[in-house]
């Protein structure tokens, strides 16, 4: 300043000078480059959901705004559930325009999204996968998924497991310290207590499980012991047979014995006498003893009564299930579904959104599994049966509409027969 | 004539597609007993000219064969591929029926309640209207009221 009011007055005494006002140009237009901006900002503070200050900022305008504009743009990742206060402000008396100011929200960008039940089955539908991307194959408990073999495994270590079955596909390296357990079950059959980190043995995560080489591992929570040797089944109706006598089981809870399916193979309607053709092969289930020596499960001893949940599914296979539904009126609707893996899984995955659920209808209760070539008709006819059996589609006791099987549909004599062959006559057949 | 043209190529449709369906499987379980009587059903409903038979017997093929082991299933596709140019997912039937009630909003029929509600209990995430799961299972509950 000091330089130009020494021009201005060499101006006023010399006469025009055109280099003085040259100088004078230059020196008013360094003076304004190194003027500072205006103290103007876009700031922000960031609180929580209880309303605490945890964060806050600004973006001064700089010199660049001079005569022309400049954008402003702060990116925020924000770390807490909470609210955003912004400021736009002048502390000076010079004028300064904002405009366009503008919030925008920009979630992170989810790739790939998985859902999971305690087995670690997908519970597809739910997951979501960007495409174009490579897809992260380190899932369930962050272990590596392999396909390989065409069958779902997740790397272990150790051992791959198979979450279909819930099994592993190799025994237990440490069976011997378990002996009552099946070398191929997963956290004792209970992943929401146990972890099984490497494929070795199973941890408790609510606490030290002290694994005792002469005792078996008690799971506390469900009092299950299995004892593969000798298991008298208690089942029901004051029966007991030996497990080594039980062949199968449905999912209503009811045995089937050697003794009992020698009778109702002889009994079978649609058979022509064989009783050990490929259709006796396909029993659903093997249980016991005498089924012990391969990734085969046993089912849990509780107070003397076998529960199926464990049960041995080929993973490649579909499984086909009719199940009951009940409303509080007590109608009773009759289903069928299929899928891979264990059969109550197959039905809560049909049952989320299943359409009798916006009519009352409560959760669904498995009727029979069956897995095999044969699975669909057998299932087929069984869920006629069972309609009928409630009253028939219509009645005001049954949630179903229609028939399961038309009575003009061709098939259904074959329908009706392959369900009374392997699960026992539940009703007549009702076609033309 | 030509409807009956058209009809007698319609039958002959079904009724090949659902023996190529029963011949796989008993290919791969000689002499099941359940099969055989498929067979002979399938034979019988196309000596009778029914159409609508045939229609559900290919329709229940398709759906059983579905639930075949996935290695068969795509051993089976090939042979679908190669003589009818489609797969099992292409069931025709089952996808104009769920294209008209997608459409129209609404079922009207009890044949076709029946196709979307079978459509639906087996449904796998390939399926083509996977995505209409949501909607099918209203429809179906508008079926009902």
């Amino acid at each position: 300043m000091q330089q130009l009011t020494e021009y201005g007055q060499n101006l006023s005494t010399g006469g025009i000078n055109e280099l003085a006002i040259a100088n004078v140009i230059a020196l008013v237009i360094s003076e304004l480059e190194t003027k500072p901006a205006p103290e103007a900002y876009m700031g922000y503070a960031l609180y929580d959901a209880d309303s605490n200050l945890y964060e806050q900022g600004k973006v001064v305008l700089s010199k660049k705004a001079r005569n022309k504009h400049e954008e402003l743009i702060e990116k925020i990742a924000i770390k807490n559930d909470g609210y955003i206060e912004t400021f736009l402000v002048n502390e000076t008396s010079e004028n300064v325009w904002f405009d366009q100011f503008r919030i925008m929200s920009t979630g992170p960008l989810i790739v790939q999204e998985t859902h999971y039940d305690p087995w670690g089955v997908d519970l597809s539908g739910l997951g979501y996968q960007y495409g174009g991307i490579k897809v992260n194959p380190y899932l369930y408990n962050g272990k590596e998924l392999t396909s390989g073999l065409g069958v779902i495994m997740y790397d272990y270590g150790a051992r791959l497991y198979i979450p279909a079955i819930g099994r592993w596909f190799v025994p237990d390296p440490l069976a011997e310290k378990m002996r009552r357990h099946s070398p191929y079950t997963y956290a004792f059959n209970n992943p929401i207590r146990f972890i099984d980190p490497d494929g070795m043995e199973p941890y408790s995560v609510q606490g030290t499980v002290v694994i005792d080489s002469n005792k078996d591992v008690e799971d506390e929570t469900t009092k299950s012991v299995v004892n593969r040797e000798e298991v008298m089944v208690d089942t029901g109706y004051g029966q007991m047979v030996s497990s080594g006598d039980v062949v199968g089981v449905d999912y209503s809870g009811n045995f089937e014995t050697k003794s009992k399916k020698k009778s109702e193979n002889e009994e079978a309607c649609c058979q022509n006498g064989e009783n050990d053709g490929p259709m006796a092969a396909a029993t659903t289930i093997a249980l016991g003893a005498a089924t012990a020596d391969g990734p085969i499960p046993i089912g849990d001893v509780i107070g003397g009564v076998i529960l199926a949940a464990a049960t041995a599914y080929d993973a490649t296979q579909r499984t086909f299930i009719t199940y009951t539904m009940r409303n509080a009126a007590g109608q009773t609707y009759v289903g069928r579904t299929s899928g891979y893996g264990d059969p109550n899984r197959i039905m809560m995955n049909r049952a989320s959104g299943h359409h009798m659920k916006a009519l009352g209808y409560g959760n669904p209760v498995l009727d029979r599994a069956v897995q095999g070539y044969q699975g669909y008709p057998a299932i087929r006819g069984r869920e006629q049966q069972l309609i009928d059996f409630h009253g028939g589609a219509g009645n005001i006791g049954v949630g179903n509409s229609i028939r399961g099987v038309s009575r003009y549909n061709p098939a259904y004599p074959i329908y009706h027969g392959a369900s009374t062959f392997y699960f026992g006559s539940l009703w007549p057949y009702t076609g033309f | 004539m030509k409807e009956k043209l058209n009809t007698m190529n319609e039958i002959e449709y079904f009724r090949d597609r659902s023996l190529i369906i029963i011949e796989f499987m008993l290919s791969k379980n000689p002499g099941n007993p359940i099969m055989e009587e498929f067979k002979s059903v399938i034979k019988q409903t196309y000596d009778k000219g029914n159409l609508a038979g045939l229609k559900t017997l290919s329709r229940d093929m398709n759906a059983w064969a579905k639930g075949l082991p996935q290695k068969d299933t795509k051993e089976l596709e090939l042979l679908l591929l190669e003589k009818f140019r489609e797969n099992l997912s292409g069931d025709k039937i089952t996808h104009a029926v769920i294209k008209q009630v997608l459409k129209k909003g609404k079922i009207e029929k009890e044949e076709n309640y029946r196709i979307v509600y079978e459509y639906l209990q087996d449904i796998s995430t390939s399926d083509p209207f996977y995505e209409k799961i949501n909607e099918l299972e209203y429809l179906l509950n508008t079926y009902h009221e």
